[in-house]
């Protein structure tokens, strides 16, 4: 990758002790009723039932399913389900997190009906290789970093389980130059299993490395398949399919200079952003903004009852010095955002041409080929909205 | 333009739930402030070297500047005028392009039509084809001829004029304002083709001094100049070229300042013509 952002990685605090800890139940967690393609999902629970830890709750057609996240009562179900624990955290059955037997054998097709049974969307076709996707380049990220460094095995078991129900010879696991006792520890460990056809790429680290178009670029030559999994979707893929254990939990980094005790954390899918920030020991001082991932492509968080997602990174509390209020001021041309830009197209002349409504002209300077990676916006001194810019000069 | 920011600039901050939510620490007045930091040793030599007529052509040229865009901006473009150190550094530029023994009122006519006429009526900051500077004191060139002679310092002191400018210079590509090859491209090109012609003072301190401040704050202006690098390149190229064919037959200032603005207008079609890879033109 050419042109990308070296950012302070401010990751030291979330790697003293790197290890994911368990905090206590939630009170509540909120599921949303909607799956990552947008479809809403139809309940299978009504008001006032009783859950188990690991039932599954909700499903889509032909999409993966959903599971409570802890045992307790349902209280209400709207656009998300919200479930009181009863503080006992009873799994739905017993064999919840006991290795499934022989599952090594399981043909492919059993293994993508209990992927999406348990949580997981998989594609229905055959790719050329799987790559996990364990590059984190923003800074305060360390999810992967702790999990990756606990169950480096269980990953590369996984990378496995995917070849096979992805029909993929090849498997790379993509990360940075920075976490090379983890790129040590996997590449240990293909040694001693043997396994071949499985790569460990350690990438300079430069955000957006972990953009999936930049990765593919970097690695493979144009127009070859290649299906991509974060870190944390594979370790779910593992759990699910060799230990009969729903994804209803992951590692979420709370971090941000205004959390008390900045750590990496096994997180239950639906807890709020308020409960995260409490297993960190709450806020030293009001946050300015409450990011939900990091703060290059993560939303910010309206309210504090937000849930963490399956796809959720971290929960970041950042201060008002960091993320500031800017005027924006007129572009001045000095050409850093070309300089910046990952895929080598030229934002300014795409931005100065949309505030004039010249759509034919944005798309000439390469508008379709933005990947909204944000670095042109994080080096304009003029402060000025330019992925916004670009979104609707793609739209025009 | 989109509804969902009004991306004028200086009417509202952008949304904050947009991403990316951390910026750099480079800003607009920061960048304008560090240019009138970088020219701060040439002026003050220049203060120095020509006292009283020198105090006065600055303030003069200042504050005509800086009046020139506050009135602007109130009257074109109904917001308060904005100050990010622009006019500043564009009377700092004026003061050394010109020789301080005009009158005052050849001070405030060339700061206004520099703003005025050099930026504002192209829609303000960033909208400029030319440099402000050259344009205002290239205007002041055309209407009086007849402007006493720039070599009347001693060449000693132009050299110094020279290394000061050249500090400042320096200071400019160590904070990132301008790329470490541009000047020296440009300097190149002109003494390279000035020797070829057989000029007779290519290392006079008027040519050196005139040279430094082309190549180290004229050329490298961000408004004024291509956005891409290479584009730069060849804009500072061009500048020297042009810059060097006028001296055959003209003074230095008058082939440095027709350079700059010749090459001017070159920007749009070394823009049009030299893209990033992703911004190329198809073949149909």
């Amino acid at each position: 990758m050419k042109n990308g952002l070296k950012l302070d990685g401010k990751k030291d605090a979330t790697l003293t002790p790197w290890t994911a800890a368990r905090p206590a139940l939630p009170l509540r967690v909120r599921i949303p009723l909607v799956d990552p393609s947008g479809k809403k999902a139809s309940p299978l629970v009504k008001e006032g039932d009783r859950v188990l830890r690991g039932q599954k709750i909700a499903e889509t057609k032909n999409g993966p399913a959903f599971h409570a996240s802890l045992s307790g009562k349902v209280l209400s179900i709207s656009d998300q389900i919200e479930i009181i624990s009863d503080g006992k955290d009873e799994p739905v059955s017993e064999t919840l997190g006991r290795e499934r037997k022989k599952w090594e054998n399981l043909s492919r097709e059993e293994v993508t009906a209990l992927l999406v049974e348990n949580g997981i969307a998989v594609p229905e076709s055959d790719f050329t290789a799987v790559v996990i996707n364990a590059c984190e380049s923003e800074p305060y990220l360390t999810s992967d970093h702790s999990l990756l460094m606990s169950h480096s095995v269980e990953i590369l078991k996984a990378g496995k389980i995917l070849q096979k129900v992805l029909n993929a010879p090849e498997l790379v696991i993509a990360l940075e130059d920075n976490k090379s006792e983890v790129s040590e520890l996997l590449k240990s460990k293909i040694f001693f299993h043997s396994w071949s056809r499985a790569k460990v790429v350690a990438f300079p680290a430069c955000y957006p490395q972990e953009n999936e178009e930049i990765l593919r670029r970097d690695l493979f030559a144009e127009k070859t398949s290649v299906h991509f999994v974060s870190a944390a979707e594979a370790f779910a893929v593992y759990e699910a399919v060799a230990l009969q254990k729903p994804f209803y939990e992951r590692i979420v980094t709370v971090a941000g200079e205004c959390v008390a005790q900045p750590r990496n954390f096994w997180i239950r899918v639906g807890t709020s952003i308020e409960d995260s920030a409490k297993f960190a020991k709450g806020f030293l001082r009001k946050p300015a903004r409450i990011l939900l991932g990091g703060p290059m492509k993560g939303t910010a968080a309206e309210a504090p009852d937000t849930p963490v997602l399956k796809d959720t990174r971290a929960v970041l509390g950042l201060p008002p010095e960091i993320v500031k209020p800017e005027t924006v001021h007129p572009c001045i041309r000095c050409g850093w955002c070309v300089e910046a830009c990952p895929v080598s197209i030229s934002p300014v002349m795409i931005t100065l041409a949309a505030e004039r409504d010249l759509f034919a002209i944005a798309e000439e300077h390469g508008a379709s080929q933005c990947i909204e990676c944000g670095n042109c916006s994080y080096v304009c001194p003029s402060k000025r909205p330019m992925v916004e810019l670009i979104r609707y000069a793609r739209r025009g | 333009m989109p509804a969902e920011a009004d991306v004028r600039a200086g009417f509202k901050p952008a949304p904050i739930s947009n991403f990316p939510h951390i910026r750099s620490e480079r800003t607009v007045p920061g960048f304008f402030w560090t240019l009138v930091a970088a020219l701060l040793p040439a002026t003050l030599f220049r203060c120095v070297l020509y006292r009283g007529d020198g105090f006065r052509a600055l303030t003069v040229v200042i504050t005509s500047a800086v009046l020139t865009e506050l009135l602007a901006g109130k009257w074109l473009r109904k917001r308060p005028g904005v100050y990010d150190g622009s006019s500043v550094s564009i009377g700092l530029l004026i003061f050394q392009l010109l020789p301080p023994y005009l009158l005052s009122w050849h001070f405030a006519a060339a700061g206004f039509l520099a703003i005025f006429l050099g930026r504002e009526i192209f829609g303000g900051l960033g909208q400029n084809p030319f440099h402000p500077s050259v344009v205002g004191a290239g205007l002041l060139w055309m209407f009086h001829p007849q402007l006493p002679d720039f070599s009347n310092a001693h060449p000693v002191l132009l050299y110094g004029e020279a290394v000061c400018l050249f500090l400042g210079g320096i200071f400019l590509i160590v904070r990132k304002l301008a790329p470490p090859e541009i000047p020296f491209i440009y300097l190149g090109t002109v003494l390279a083709l000035s020797w070829i012609f057989n000029r007779p003072a290519v290392w006079s301190g008027e040519e050196i001094r005139w040279g430094v401040l082309a190549g180290f704050f004229l050329i490298t202006d961000s408004v004024a100049s291509p956005v891409t690098r290479q584009g730069k390149q060849i804009f500072s190229l061009a500048a020297g070229i042009f810059t060097a064919l006028f001296g055959i037959g003209s003074g230095i200032p008058g082939a440095v300042l027709a350079g700059v603005l010749l090459s001017n207008a070159l920007i749009p079609q070394i823009d049009g013509r030299v893209r990033p890879a992703g911004a190329r033109k198809r073949k149909k």
